[in-house]
């Protein structure tokens, strides 16, 4: 036996993973070798400082449980079973908001190529959008009066597949 | 020396009935699920600080931890034993935050190295958690923590599992999804790298 293969063994018996046949070899080849003392002790020194610097649990189980389970029951009361974070409320903010300014900025620059339209345009910023409950899930609806055809304009806002998607009526 | 992964008990002092708590809370039982997790809240925390060494990380990722059993219990098939497929999933709640805080080391190390960074600014985390520094301080629990920082999240966690856990080489294949032969490797070499890091300390 060299001493790499002496030393793995050390290791394995230490965990009291070596074989009763092979512990017999290592011990013979230890009583010849007593240099290999000092090793021994300093892994078991190593193991000894691991479990002595272990901190204690800082919460009491009944308080961590309190703790998982009120998380548990609000991921229950989304839709897919997933944890809502402050960011994926912002997402959805975020992206109603950049829909609706798309969509007034593509209404305005249709409006604008016609200086004969200046009137319009004034008009237009005059019009007043109203933003409307419905109980149609996920959806947002809003409410205006084109100031050209004189038409009232119902705009709704559905998300779908993490995509917003328009529909005038 | 180290604990063993036997049955927890309930406050009675009587063992738990683990396969029916598991077979409960699979079918959605909250209780059955606090019970389940109030007796292996303790074993949770101690994998989790072993593996991060910092009490607050361990404390949040111990919850996430728990969410992820919930979440996942549902795969669990019972063909291991309940605490070998806990202790997995929770290694890898583990080793995953140990890899992204690593990844974060590497680049504030990168940063230090910069020839336009100023010589005298503050001396970064990085460099602090190496062993020579700590010895400085002469505080052997930063010592010894930042030799095993030095050791790679799967080196350090086998060890973990063995020394403080005191699972068997099988157990520990089982949780970390390897060979024996290779928590047999792991093993030694973590040892015999954490000796050489500590030997001043004798």
């Amino acid at each position: 036996m060299n001493r790499k293969k002496a030393e793995q063994w050390l290791s394995m018996a230490l965990d009291g993973e070596l074989s009763a046949r092979r512990r017999a070899r290592l011990d013979a080849y230890l009583a010849a070798h007593p240099e290999l003392d000092d090793l021994r002790n300093d892994w078991q020194a190593i193991g000894d400082r691991y479990r002595a610097a272990m901190p204690p649990c800082p919460q009491t189980p009944e308080a961590a449980w309190h703790d998982v389970r009120r998380a548990i029951r609000v991921q229950g009361d989304l839709p897919h079973g997933e944890i809502v974070t402050f960011q994926d409320r912002m997402k959805w903010a975020g992206a109603l908001a950049a829909a609706f300014l798309v969509m007034m900025g593509a209404w305005l620059l249709v409006q604008s190529p016609d200086p004969g339209r200046v009137g319009t345009i004034a008009a237009a910023d005059r019009t007043e959008v109203e933003w409307v409950e419905t109980d149609l899930p996920d959806a947002m609806s809003m409410v205006y009066e084109d100031a050209e055809t004189g038409l009232t304009v119902i705009w709704v806002l559905v998300h779908e597949n993490g995509e917003e998607d328009g529909h005038a009526g | 020396m180290p604990k063993h992964a036997s049955n927890p008990v309930n406050t009675d002092g009587e063992p738990l009935d683990i396969p029916r708590l598991v077979n409960k809370a699979q079918a959605g039982d909250e209780p059955a699920f606090g019970e389940l997790m109030q007796a292996y809240h303790q074993r949770v925390y101690g994998v989790l600080v072993g593996m991060v060494r910092n009490a607050d990380d361990a404390r949040d990722l111990s919850q996430l931890a728990w969410i992820k059993v919930w979440n996942k219990l549902h795969t669990f098939k019972g063909d291991a034993d309940f605490y070998t497929w806990l202790y997995r999933v929770t290694t890898y709640v583990g080793l995953d935050f140990i890899r992204k805080r690593n990844r974060k080391r590497e680049i504030e190390l990168l940063d230090e190295m910069r020839p336009d960074r100023d010589a005298n600014a503050e001396v970064a985390p990085s460099v602090m958690s190496r062993p020579d520094y700590a010895a400085q301080k002469g505080e052997i629990r930063d010592v010894f923590d930042a030799a095993l920082a030095t050791l790679s999240p799967e080196h350090q966690t086998t060890l973990m599992l063995r020394e403080v856990e005191g699972l068997s080489y099988d157990e520990i294949a089982k949780v970390m999804k390897c060979r024996r032969g290779t928590v047999m490797s792991r093993i030694f070499y973590a040892r015999k790298s954490m000796q050489e890091k500590l030997k001043d300390l004798r």
